[in-house]
């Protein structure tokens, strides 16, 4: 925007919102420089200099409202030299209102990136990175296009199937075991035909949606998925399997790629370990018949944080924040995945 | 008209009848397939018991008492009966493993070389997955038991049961040994 620009090139900034301005590119600095979690927070306390994170944005405010009312009293005697001069002051007034206001970006910009780094260093999420087990570098597009065509659920959209969010962890279980895991957001958008009132003009409408899941490399279990919603597996999970329980066989529908290996693995053990993990959980479980890999898709969103970050007006609140703060979804996920394969 | 609403009122309360008869049959099938499951994983403890037994024997010459539990266990198992539930049978094969694993613990204490024998430690851990199954596989039972009771026990499946399958309320597997202990007990 070209007003943006005339803005940002003849800015005032005023001494109290300096304060706020060093506040700001020290956050970044944090940020940038932290190892740790508890390394964030140890620098943001103690602080050792103002903790305002609020601009102060009063006085341009009143301007504002001053040469509006200025402005205004033209339209008593349009004619008048004094109220003619009103106009003219309250148009400068409008003016230095515009060039001494100090927007909230700068604010919530470094806001989300200490969120950001607090998520990736409190569960050591690298993003957009692939697997520490796999040592080749491989092209980010052919990868995340081989680990789609890995399970037949990343076909919900008709106009696209992105993976465009992930980040690669390693889980670790109560026994020391760790699995290699690649959490993902998965976006598709399908088109709908949407007819008018008359019934014969049709409109073209893009739905977007969301879906969030997990990638587990190196899993022993083969060749089953299982699903909440009331839809049908085909090739290579074409064998549907009902289990001894009834209340499993209501709320999961079950899947193998082969008979035999189905009937095996479903042991009654196996069974209260399935009804437990989605006891409070939709969604959809996949072990792929042979790459050793499992795919979990659900719509709980794994990256949406407990506490929104809002009325941060000063470093303490901020440090609270970050202390507090977690993935709620991707934490019950990891506990519950962990401890289904042991 | 009036006939007509008639006809459909009955031919509705037919059609009822028979959904609630058939899901007393399924029902009544999954409890007798989780009871299948739950005598066939016990018997699957026959195998391990069987090769557990010449491995004792060797080292226990002092602990007889193992050596007859292990036969004991064995011989019940064999007697629980696989087509109907038979839960007080299920309840003393129940009480014989824990017996079982709390001699073979001492047995171990007593002879750390038995501790070390690869072949042991196998079988132990194939018993301990095997009795995790049974754990699992009763759990199932006694959820499908307790389906299957509400089912033919509420109302109107109770009067289609009646009329129709006259099936039986099935007991549920209790651990008495467990509940023994307890100074409460529930009033049902």
């Amino acid at each position: 925007m070209p007003l943006d620009t005339v803005q940002h090139s003849i800015h005032i900034r005023r001494k109290k919102n300096e304060r706020v301005f060093q506040n700001i590119a020290r956050l970044w600095e944090i940020g940038r420089q932290a190892q740790t979690q508890q390394d964030i927070l140890d620098r943001l306390h103690p602080w050792n200099a103002p903790i305002v994170l609020k601009f102060e944005n009063i006085l341009p405010l009143l301007l504002a409202a001053l040469g509006l009312f200025f402005m205004l009293l033209i339209f008593i005697g349009p004619t008048n030299i004094w109220l003619q001069l009103c106009l003219v002051s309250g148009l400068f007034m409008m003016f230095w209102a515009y060039i001494s206001y100090e927007d909230k970006k700068p604010i919530e910009d470094v806001i989300e990136y200490l969120e950001q780094q607090t998520i990736a260093k409190k569960y050591q999420l690298a993003f957009r990175q692939q697997p520490q087990h796999i040592s080749v570098p491989l092209q980010p597009v052919l990868f995340i296009a081989h680990l789609k065509q890995l399970f037949p659920v990343f076909n919900q959209g008709t106009l696209s199937n992105d993976i465009p969010y992930y980040a690669s962890t390693v889980w670790s279980d109560e026994e020391g075991k760790q699995h290699q895991v690649m959490v993902f957001q998965y976006h598709y958008v399908n088109e709908v035909r949407v007819r008018d009132k008359d019934g014969s003009d049709v409109k073209v409408k893009e739905v977007h949606k969301d879906l969030w899941g997990v990638f587990v490399f190196d899993v022993e279990i083969q060749g089953l998925a299982i699903t909440t919603a009331r839809k049908n597996f085909y090739y290579p999970y074409s064998f549907p399997w009902h289990t001894s329980d009834i209340q499993t066989n209501q709320k999961l529908n079950i899947f193998g790629s082969n008979e035999m290996q189905t009937a095996k693995l479903l042991s009654p053990a196996f069974v209260l370990k399935l009804a437990d993990f989605f006891a409070q959980r939709q969604g959809d479980l996949m072990f792929h018949p042979t790459s050793h890999t499992l795919c979990f898709l659900g719509s709980a969103d794994l990256f949406k944080i407990s506490s929104q970050a809002k009325n941060i007006q000063d470093i303490s609140v901020l440090r609270g924040h970050l202390r507090t703060f977690k993935l709620p979804y991707l934490e019950s996920l990891q506990r519950d995945l962990t401890h289904f394969l042991k | 008209m009036g006939l007509l609403i008639f006809l459909l009122l009955i031919i509705a309360v037919v059609v009822a009848c028979i959904m609630i008869r058939n899901n007393i049959v399924r029902h009544h099938n999954a409890s007798i397939r989780a009871w299948s499951d739950v005598a066939s994983y016990e018997r699957q403890k026959i195998k391990i018991l069987d090769g557990l037994q010449p491995l004792v024997e060797q080292y226990s010459s002092f602990e007889k008492g193992t050596l007859e539990k292990v036969t004991e266990l064995r011989q019940n198992i064999l007697n629980l009966n696989v087509n109907n539930t038979d839960v007080s049978q299920l309840q003393r094969i129940e009480s014989l493993n824990k017996e079982l694993m709390r001699s073979l613990n001492v047995v171990v204490e007593n002879y750390p070389e038995l501790k070390a024998n690869e072949i042991y430690l196998k079988m132990m851990n194939e018993i301990e997955e095997q009795n995790e199954n049974v754990g699992a596989a009763i759990t199932i039972f006694n959820r499908n038991v307790e389906l299957f009771n509400n089912h033919i026990q509420i109302f109107p499946n109770n009067i289609v049961n009646t009329m129709t399958l006259g099936k039986k309320a099935i007991r549920p597997f209790r651990d008495q040994a467990v509940t023994q202990n307890f100074d409460y007990r529930p009033n049902f």
